[in-house]
């Protein structure tokens, strides 16, 4: 015959599902028989029914903070793998790797002869205004140089042998983020800018025109961005590791030196920390004391390296998004 | 549209659970969602060791409850606080049967809305520990077993744990009750049975019951 006192010690199991069946039988029967044993376990159910009812008040997600994580996790999967699916308004499906350099030669015949053929219209496009450089236009002009030439030549072999493809880049690609990270950061940390012109030769053939130049951000309204002096164009600041470019500012008091870069060449988020800021997902760090904080949309990445703590990085980094989108 | 994977899209199906546990742990709605961001991007980094078959679910609330212990568990202080109240005995029989009677929400199956809303306050009190096993096993609904394997301890303690922070949800229930009159102050311990007896909830029981070896 079971007792109350049994029931008692029973009751948390009973009600979580957890006690055996033979046990939960006798249970039942004697809560069958006893109002006092009833009543306690009407009030252990109805206790966690509140309980749940309660924790799942604010369970459900956003749609923004649904579309925020699945950025992240696309983010994410072309960090670790070497390569992103993205979309765009002009490609279905734009993947980018670290190989973009020998597949461009090799798909399109791209060489340092063909490169120096096509320098001036790149030097011409940078002295072009901002207005006329709207970014959403570089975007589809960088997806389609590099995605689309990727995505030719990726999406004919098996996802598997992606994946082991990529996976083999990981390792050696986390410790060339890591000096990315701190060339970036000697960049900044240099007392005057560094002037780095373009050395194209003929032994160096892999460098390659960056697919975008860096948008001057003084023109960015609200931003109370000022270059700083140097002697060359913003595109010869560039960086062959980052493909990308780099130009020093002042922005809001603080000096600052601003970098695109291309993302499937550097993915620098996989070696920082990605904090949501309003529409962005903002990747932050600090190396050598200094604090970097980049925002890769696709295949460009727009980074801020700077000696503020690395939230305001962020937030200035994604400020200077905001503006230009809004510009 | 952003083409997810297989496994991207299993996990994100999840959100809703994630979100709920991240904001009872973290009692902040930004900091719940960074906590289940950095909990996906640490699947996202581990899911090669992911068994295909196995509870994603619970394999999610594992790396968010590490991620949230590493984050944000305060010292030792409060883990050597509820361990020494785990070390009481377990025992029940402080509530009368009108009182239970009276607390119910005689139109549905829950307790009276007024009572919700102070179990909001006191899920939020509980000692962390404690707060964790109740949040996975009455909002999540998750078996012993996976809570132990979630929080890495036996079950034994996951039995302890919830029993103990039930208990201390219950007893600001009836505090709150008595204020707001739905149970009178003298009505204590009418169900005196097994309330003159207390005796702690026996893990060898638990486990023969379990095994059928009773």
């Amino acid at each position: 015959m079971t007792t109350c006192r049994e029931v008692g010690a029973w009751i948390d199991t009973l009600v979580d599902g957890e006690l055996s069946l033979d046990h939960a039988v006798d249970a039942e029967c004697h809560v069958a028989q006893c109002r006092c044993c009833a009543e306690r376990l009407r009030f252990e159910r109805a206790f966690r029914t509140s309980v749940k009812q309660v924790g799942r008040d604010h369970s459900q997600p956003s749609q923004t903070l649904e579309q925020r994580l699945e950025k992240v996790l696309i983010a994410e999967r072309s960090a670790n793998c070497g390569y992103a699916c993205t979309s765009t308004s002009n490609l279905n499906h734009a993947s980018i790797s670290k190989e973009y350099g020998l597949l461009s030669r090799r798909h399109v015949g791209f060489s340092a002869k063909g490169l120096s053929a096509r320098r001036p219209a790149a030097t011409n496009i940078v002295s072009s205004s901002w207005g006329s450089l709207r970014w959403r236009t570089l975007l589809p002009v960088a997806a389609v140089a590099a995605g689309a030439i990727l995505w030719a030549g990726f999406s004919n072999q098996p996802q598997d042998l992606k994946d082991r493809k990529v996976a083999s880049d990981s390792d050696l690609r986390l410790s060339q983020l890591d000096s990315y990270l701190d060339l970036m950061v000697d960049r900044h940390r240099g007392s005057r800018p560094q002037v780095q012109s373009i050395k194209f030769s003929n032994s160096n053939e892999e460098r390659l025109d960056p697919p975008f130049q860096l948008p001057p951000l003084q023109d960015v309204r609200n931003l109370e961005a000022r270059q700083l002096p140097y002697r060359m164009p913003a595109t010869s600041l560039w960086l062959s590791a980052l493909r990308g470019a780099s130009s020093p500012y002042q922005i809001r008091g603080h000096r600052v030196t601003f970098f695109a870069y291309e993302t499937a060449a550097a993915p620098l988020r996989a070696r920082l920390e990605g904090r949501p800021l309003r529409d962005h997902v903002v990747y932050i760090g600090k190396r050598q004391g200094y604090s970097v904080a980049t925002v890769e949309e696709g295949p460009v990445g727009y980074a801020i390296t700077s000696d503020l703590p690395p939230l305001e990085g962020a937030e200035l980094i994604a400020s200077a998004i905001d503006a230009r989108v809004h510009h | 549209m952003e083409l997810l994977t297989a496994f991207e899209r299993d996990a994100l199906s999840h959100l809703p659970s994630l979100l709920a546990v991240a904001t009872r742990l973290t009692r902040s709605t930004t900091e719940s969602e960074d906590l289940v961001q950095d909990t996906l991007v640490k699947a996202m980094r581990a899911r090669g060791q992911f068994e295909p078959g196995t509870n994603l679910k619970a394999w999610l609330l594992r790396i968010l409850t590490n991620t949230f212990i590493n984050r944000y568990r305060r010292g030792s202080l409060e883990r050597s606080v509820v361990e020494g109240a785990d070390a009481d005995p377990l025992w029940d029989g402080w509530m009368s049967t009108a009182s239970m009677e009276a607390m119910r929400d005689p139109e549905s199956t829950a307790l009276r809305p007024m009572l919700e809303a102070e179990i909001r306050g006191a899920l939020e009190g509980l000692p962390e520990d404690f707060r964790l096993a109740v949040v996975l096993a009455d909002v999540e609904e998750l078996s012993y077993r996976e809570i132990s394997d979630i929080l890495g301890c036996p079950i034994g303690t996951v039995m302890s744990r919830l029993h103990r922070g039930r208990r201390i949800l219950k007893m600001k229930l009836i505090d709150h009750a008595r204020e707001l009159g739905i149970i009178p102050d003298s009505n204590q311990a009418e169900h005196v049975d097994y309330n003159s007896d207390p005796q702690p909830v026996s893990l060898n029981a638990y486990r023969s019951r379990k095994s059928g070896t009773s």
